[in-house]
C-alpha cells in the first residue's frame, strides 16, 4: 500500500534539508517544490558552494541532502560521504541529486554513493514530486527484503559478521531477484577473509542480475586481493561495458589492461578518457603510459600505422610532458622511425627547449636524420656549451666510432665514464671497442 | 577457474560507448525584441510544464507581460521555437531572475517531442540508478 499524502507530508516535514546548487533560481525552485511536498521552510538551508554546504553539514547535520552534481567547479558528491551525513542511518536520510549532468558515468557514481533519487534538469514539477514520493515511500515502507538488508548492514556496522551473514542469507529468500542480498552476503564473507565464499555469493547475485554493479565490483575486488589479475580484468571490463568508470577505477582498468597484456583495448579506453569530465594529473600520466606501452606492442607486432596513431594520441595527451615525449621519441628512433620521432620534438614546450632533456632528444633524432659530420659538429658544440647528458655522450662516441675517429671516441668515452660513474662500465666498453 | 560459471561475460565485444559519458546538451535561446539584439545572455532551463517553462535569466532581461521568442535545442531532435509571454519574474539575487513564461504560439508536436525526450532521459537515469543499486 502506498503511503498516504499525510504520511508523506509528515515524512518531508520532519527532515532537516540542505539544498546545494550554485544556481539561485534553481535552489529557490527546489525549495518551493519540496515545500509543496510538506517540507518546512525553516528546516531548509540553501547554499551555493561546497564549502558552505560542508559547514552547514557540520553545524546542523541535515537528514536530506539535495544537491547538484557540481557546485561551481567543485564536484559535490563528497558531501554524501562527509562523516556527519554518513553517520545518519540509511532509512533516516534521503539523498537526492538534481542535475543536468545525466551521463551514465555520473549516475553510476551516484549509485555507488548510495544516492536514493537522481533527477535530471530540467524537470517537470510532476516528475520531481513523483520521484521524491517514490523515494520517500521506499524509506517509509521498505519491503521486507530492504528491511532485512538494512538490518544486516546494522550488524555489519557492529562488526557482528556471523549475525550479518544469517540476516543476509535470510534476505536472499525475500525477493525474486536478490542480487543485493547476495552482494552483502559476499561482502560480509570478504570482510571475514573468506574470499572464495565471497566470490560464490557475488556470482550467485550475478546469476539474478548479470550486470549487478555491486556484485561485479565485489567480485573484481576479491579477485584483485587474490592477485588474479587476468580474471579481475575480465570482470572490470564487463563493468566498463555497462557502467562507465570513475577516474579512480579508470586508472585500475588501464593498469590491468597493460599488466594482463590486453593492449588492444587501450585505444578504446583512450576514447573513454577523452570523454571523462575529470582528468587529473595522475589520470593523464596513466593514460599516456598505457598508450605508449600499447604503441610499443603494436610496433613489435609490425603494425606501424597503428603504433604511430597510438603514439600520436599519447603525444597529444602528454601536453608537453618531457618524460612521455622522451619515451615516444626513443622508441620511434629505436624502431628506425626517426622522421616520425621528429614530430614529437615540436611538442616540447618552448621554455624547455634549452634543457638537456630536449637537447638530447633533438640530438638523437638528428643523429638518425642528418649527415654524420653535422651530428659530430653538433655533439661537440653541445659538450662545449656544457650541455651534458648521457645520451649525448653515447651518440657522439658512437658517431665518432662510425666516422673512424677512434682516438676521439676513446677520449670522450673516458670523460663520459667520469661524468657518469654509474654508467662507467658501459662507456668503458665503448672505449674498448674503439 | 573462478569465472567458470560466468560464461555470459563477453570479453571480446567492444567496450562501453563513449557517448555514455555525455550529458544531453540543452541549448536555450531567448529573445526579447525590446532589448538590443547584439548582447549575449546566458539562460538556463529549470522546469518544464505542459505549456510553460521556468528559466533562470539575467536580472532585468524581461518583465511580466513581455513577449519572448523561446528556442530549445537538444541533439537529434528538431529545434523547438515558440512565442511566449512572461507570466512572472522573481529577482533571486543581484544579477539573476527566475522567470516563468507560458507558451503562446508553437508546434504542439515538436513541443511533445521535446517533452518526451526529457521524460525518456529521466526514465533512463532512474533505470540505470536502480540497476546499479540492485533494487
Amino acid at each position: 500500500m502506498e503511503p498516504t499524502q499525510k504520511a508523506l507530508a509528515e515524512y518531508f516535514g520532519k527532515h532537516r534539508i540542505l539544498i546545494a546548487d550554485s544556481n539561485a533560481s534553481s535552489r529557490t525552485g527546489l525549495a518551493r517544490a519540496l515545500g509543496e511536498l510538506g517540507a518546512k521552510t525553516h528546516q531548509m538551508t540553501l547554499v551555493d558552494s561546497y564549502e558552505w554546504a560542508e559547514q552547514i553539514m557540520e553545524q546542523s547535520q541535515p537528514t536530506m541532502l539535495v544537491t547538484d552534481f557540481n557546485l561551481g567547479p567543485v564536484g559535490a558528491f563528497d558531501l554524501f560521504s562527509l562523516p556527519k551525513y554518513s553517520a545518519v542511518p540509511m532509512h533516516d536520510k534521503l539523498s537526492v541529486v538534481v542535475t543536468s549532468n545525466t551521463s551514465q558515468a555520473a549516475v553510476a557514481q551516484a549509485a555507488e554513493g548510495d544516492v536514493d533519487i537522481y533527477i535530471a534538469k530540467p524537470y517537470s514539477l510532476e516528475s520531481f514530486w513523483a520521484a521524491m514520493r517514490s523515494g520517500a515511500a521506499l524509506k517509509l515502507q521498505p519491503t521486507d527484503y530492504l528491511k532485512a538488508i538494512e538490518d544486516g548492514k546494522r550488524h555489519l556496522a557492529d562488526s557482528n559478521l556471523g549475525r550479518a551473514i544469517e540476516v543476509f542469507e535470510h534476505a536472499t529468500s525475500l525477493d525474486g531477484k536478490p542480487a543485493l542480498a547476495y552482494f552483502y552476503h559476499g561482502y560480509t564473507r570478504a570482510l571475514g577473509n573468506a574470499l572464495e565464499d565471497a566470490q560464490n555469493s557475488y556470482k550467485k547475485g550475478l546469476e539474478y542480475n548479470h550486470n549487478h554493479y555491486k556484485c561485479l565490483l565485489g567480485l573484481y575486488e576479491t579477485l584483485m586481493s587474490q592477485k588474479r589479475n587476468n580474471d579481475a580484468y575480465i570482470v572490470l571490463r564487463q563493468i566498463t561495458r555497462h557502467f562507465p568508470l570513475n577516474a579512480k577505477r579508470f586508472r585500475s582498468v588501464l593498469w590491468l589492461a597493460i599488466t594482463t597484456g590486453h593492449y588492444e583495448d587501450i585505444e578504446q579506453y583512450y576514447q573513454i578518457f577523452l570523454e571523462l569530465d575529470e582528468k587529473n594529473e595522475e589520470l593523464v600520466r596513466y593514460t599516456c603510459a598505457s598508450l605508449i606501452t600499447a604503441g610499443k606492442f603494436f610496433l613489435k607486432k609490425g603494425e606501424i600505422e597503428r603504433a604511430t596513431s597510438v603514439f600520436q594520441k599519447a603525444g597529444i595527451s602528454a601536453g608537453g610532458k618531457g618524460q612521455f615525449l622522451t619515451e615516444i621519441i626513443t622508441t620511434l628512433v629505436a624502431a628506425n622511425l626517426a622522421d616520425e620521432a621528429d614530430k614529437y620534438l615540436r611538442r616540447f614546450p618552448k621554455e624547455t627547449k634549452d634543457a638537456v632533456e630536449y637537447l638530447s632528444m633533438d640530438y638523437l633524432v638528428m643523429s638518425k636524420t642528418m649527415p654524420i659530420q653535422i651530428t659530430l659538429d653538433h655533439g661537440r658544440k653541445l659538450l662545449r656549451e656544457g650541455k651534458y647528458h648521457t645520451l649525448i655522450d653515447k651518440i657522439l662516441v658512437n658517431t665518432m666510432l662510425e666516422a673512424g675517429l677512434n682516438d676521439s671516441a676513446e677520449d670522450l668515452a673516458r670523460d663520459a665514464s667520469r661524468r657518469w660513474p654509474d654508467l662507467a662500465p658501459e662507456f668503458l666498453e665503448m672505449k674498448r671497442k674503439s | 577457474m573462478v569465472l567458470s560459471n560466468l560464461d555470459w561475460i563477453d570479453s571480446e565485444s567492444p567496450l562501453v560507448d563513449p557517448k555514455n559519458f555525455r550529458s544531453l546538451k540543452v541549448t536555450v535561446i531567448l529573445k526579447n525584441f525590446t532589448l538590443p539584439q547584439d548582447t549575449k545572455f546566458h539562460f538556463e532551463l529549470l522546469e518544464m510544464e505542459s505549456n510553460s517553462v521556468t528559466l533562470d535569466v539575467p536580472d532585468e532581461f524581461c518583465t511580466q507581460g513581455h513577449s519572448l521568442l523561446l528556442g530549445i535545442s537538444i541533439p537529434d531532435h528538431p529545434h523547438f521555437i515558440a512565442t511566449s509571454k512572461v507570466t512572472s519574474v522573481e529577482s533571486i539575487d543581484i544579477c539573476r531572475a527566475r522567470v516563468q513564461v507560458s507558451l503562446v504560439q508553437y508546434d504542439k508536436k515538436s513541443w511533445a517531442d521535446i517533452q518526451t525526450a526529457f521524460a525518456a532521459r529521466q526514465a533512463m537515469v532512474t533505470r540505470l540508478l536502480s540497476d546499479a543499486k540492485g533494487y
